[in-house]
């Protein structure tokens, strides 16, 4: 067995402020188990002599796949299929009946899901559009999806899921858009081409630049791991990729009253709704 | 099934020099002061355009950007903002404000206190809340004993239970004593009597 | 009875009506500012929103014209504001007010347009 690398209060302070400059993300040191605990990972990955070795090399620039390495690591997210499913109720349900009922022309309607995780987020989307939404039948929809993390983009493209994963889905859609493959769930090549991913780091204005005229946003439980100043420039970043009138999902814990005050909150039976408001006068 | 993979990414999206501050459409707007926020020499035009904008999150943009430069004249620009006649442009303002740190806020907002409208007079009292100065304390002790504005007096005497010690304790006695019909200060200079008593 | 809102960014101010108003039986909820008023009044029904207009990031005019747009119950509003330009009034009606009182306000009348509001007594 590897012995365990220690990682001491002042490695824990030095990779918090590195990580921190570089994604925005803050790890407080409530989160310190799991820091040690993917942080000696990477230090025994690489050979490192300490974390205090691993966390200098990093420092002193230009490792630039070892950050995305660790970047994978720290960004591990557990997520399932229709989770908090009232969103996506709300999406076809008042979200988009209002966007197209405003729409004169036939633009194209954009969906941006924000981190993409594993993908279970957006082909949730593209499904609740095919199995839920009839408008499907006219309007055209383009789907998104970004993450910092390299490697779960890559799992997403391949789309296959665990049991676990999949269990809220209906039978009927695990019928029509999977097949089983072993334990396992593939998702259809029809729902696979129907998301386009992207690496993207919400952190960064420079990369989210190219993302613009979105009408809906999905960005659930990631700013809440920023600090308030990352979270005002990621609010700022989500408000510059929306489409006036665009609106934003956030998590069930989540309020960009406490981020923004750009957006205006609407209230739609299923949920409140943050809109970049259609007229800023 | 119309879902559909994304044509190449709009160009629209990338800021150009050919981004104007008095551009018809506000995104062209938002992105030209976004530009800015890095250039001092921006500093006038950034003003200029804040004094006449309209638009909510252009005006947003503005006043990061003035934030951002962060010179006097910069954030002299920002402060300018309080008294403006539009409620949202205030709004604005005193949220801009709140990031401008204590000793610098406290200089640029003073002389606030000396306006000949008393609206203004408590515009700059709200936007110096929670502010820690002693120069501060000192002006809010002399405003206390002349100030007849019963909005502005409530105000001072809330900031001063915050800030003040002991000796603050007379000032608002005399205080209390000259508004002795209004009960609004009457609970306001309690509140900070009581608050001083803690401290 | 739904809570009456109070939304004030002077936490002295918003102590002074919610004193005022617990004495007399109304349950209250109060925020800091327009962004959080608009949250908190599409999450919870409210009685009645006491709002000032001068407040950091949303002022209590576009407040309550977002909060008039939306598909909720519509709660009464009183703004109480120490602006006293020579249209106030007409302002405040414009933006979905129901009332509007100068500030300082004292306790009686504070409680009497409350009630009026209300449709009677906590």
């Amino acid at each position: 067995m590897v012995p365990h690398t220690k990682v001491s209060d002042d490695d824990f302070r030095q990779f918090r402020d590195y990580f921190h400059r570089e994604t925005g993300i803050h790890f407080d040191s409530s989160k310190r188990y799991f820091v040690d605990k993917r942080l000696s990972e990477r230090v025994r990955e690489t050979e490192s002599i300490s974390a205090k070795a691993y966390l200098t090399r990093l420092a002193q620039g230009g490792a630039d796949i070892e950050l995305q390495h660790l970047i994978n690591a720290m960004t591990v997210n557990e997520t399932y299929f229709l989770r908090e499913e009232y969103q996506f109720k709300a999406l076809v349900e008042s979200v988009l009946p209002e966007i197209v009922a405003r729409r004169s022309h036939r633009r194209p309607i954009r969906i941006w899901c924000v981190p993409s995780s594993t993908g279970e987020e957006p082909y949730s989307v593209a499904l609740y559009l095919i199995e839920r939404w009839p408008a499907l039948a006219t309007w055209d929809v383009e789907i998104l999806s970004s993450d910092i993390d390299t490697e779960v983009l890559e799992r997403a493209r391949i789309g296959r899921y665990s049991p676990r994963s999949v269990q809220h889905l209906p039978r009927a859609w695990l019928a029509r858009h999977f097949t089983r493959c072993g334990d396992d769930y593939q998702l259809s090549h029809e729902v696979r081409d129907a998301v386009h991913f992207t690496r993207c780091n919400l952190a960064a204005p420079r990369e989210t630049r190219a993302f613009r005229d979105i009408d809906v946003i999905f960005c659930r439980n990631l700013l809440i791991y920023f600090d308030d100043a990352s979270r005002r420039q990621a609010a700022d970043a989500l408000y510059d990729a929306l489409a006036p009138g665009g609106f934003v999902m956030l998590g069930h814990s989540e309020s960009m009253a406490r981020m923004s005050s750009l957006f205006r909150a609407r209230k739609f039976p299923q949920a409140i709704v943050h809109q970049r408001p259609e007229d800023a006068a | 099934m119309p879902l559909r993979q994304p044509r190449p990414a709009p160009a629209a999206g990338s800021s150009g020099p050919r981004d104007r501050l008095d551009a018809a459409d506000p995104a062209e707007r938002r992105r030209a002061a976004q530009a800015l926020a890095g250039q001092p020499r921006a500093v006038p035009r950034l003003g200029a355009r804040l004094a006449i904008e309209t638009d909510r999150a252009v005006r947003a943009a503005l006043l990061d950007a003035l934030v951002a430069i962060g010179s006097d004249t910069a954030l002299g620009a920002v402060t300018a903002l309080l008294t403006a006649e539009e409620p949202g442009a205030r709004a604005a303002a005193f949220e801009a404000i709140a990031r401008i740190e204590d000793a610098r806020a406290v200089t640029l907002l003073l002389p606030l206190l000396d306006d000949a409208a008393a609206d203004r007079r408590v515009h700059g009292l709200t936007a110096l809340a929670d502010r820690r100065d002693p120069l501060l304390v000192a002006r809010l002790m002399r405003l206390l004993g002349e100030e007849t504005d019963a909005n502005v007096c409530a105000a001072a005497a809330d900031l001063l239970g915050r800030q003040g010690d002991a000796a603050a304790r007379p000032a608002l006695l005399r205080l209390k004593a000259r508004f002795r019909a209004e009960p609004f200060l009457q609970f306001a200079t309690d509140a900070a009597l009581a608050r001083l008593a803690e401290a | 009875m739904n809570p009456v809102l109070i939304v004030d960014d002077a936490a002295v101010i918003r102590t002074y009506y919610r004193t005022i108003l617990t004495a007399a039986g109304y349950p209250v909820a109060e925020v800091g500012d327009g962004v959080d008023a608009l949250e908190a009044a599409l999450q919870q029904p409210c009685s009645l929103c006491i709002v000032d207009v001068n407040m950091p990031r949303l002022d209590g005019f576009a407040f309550l014209e977002a909060l008039r747009r939306e598909p909720v119950d519509q709660p009464p509003a009183l703004v109480i504001t120490t602006d006293r330009g020579d249209d106030i009034a007409g302002r405040c009606r414009r933006s979905g007010a129901n009332a509007y009182l100068p500030k300082p306000v004292r306790p009686e009348t504070l409680l009497a347009q409350v009630a009026l509001l209300t449709g009677g007594r906590a």
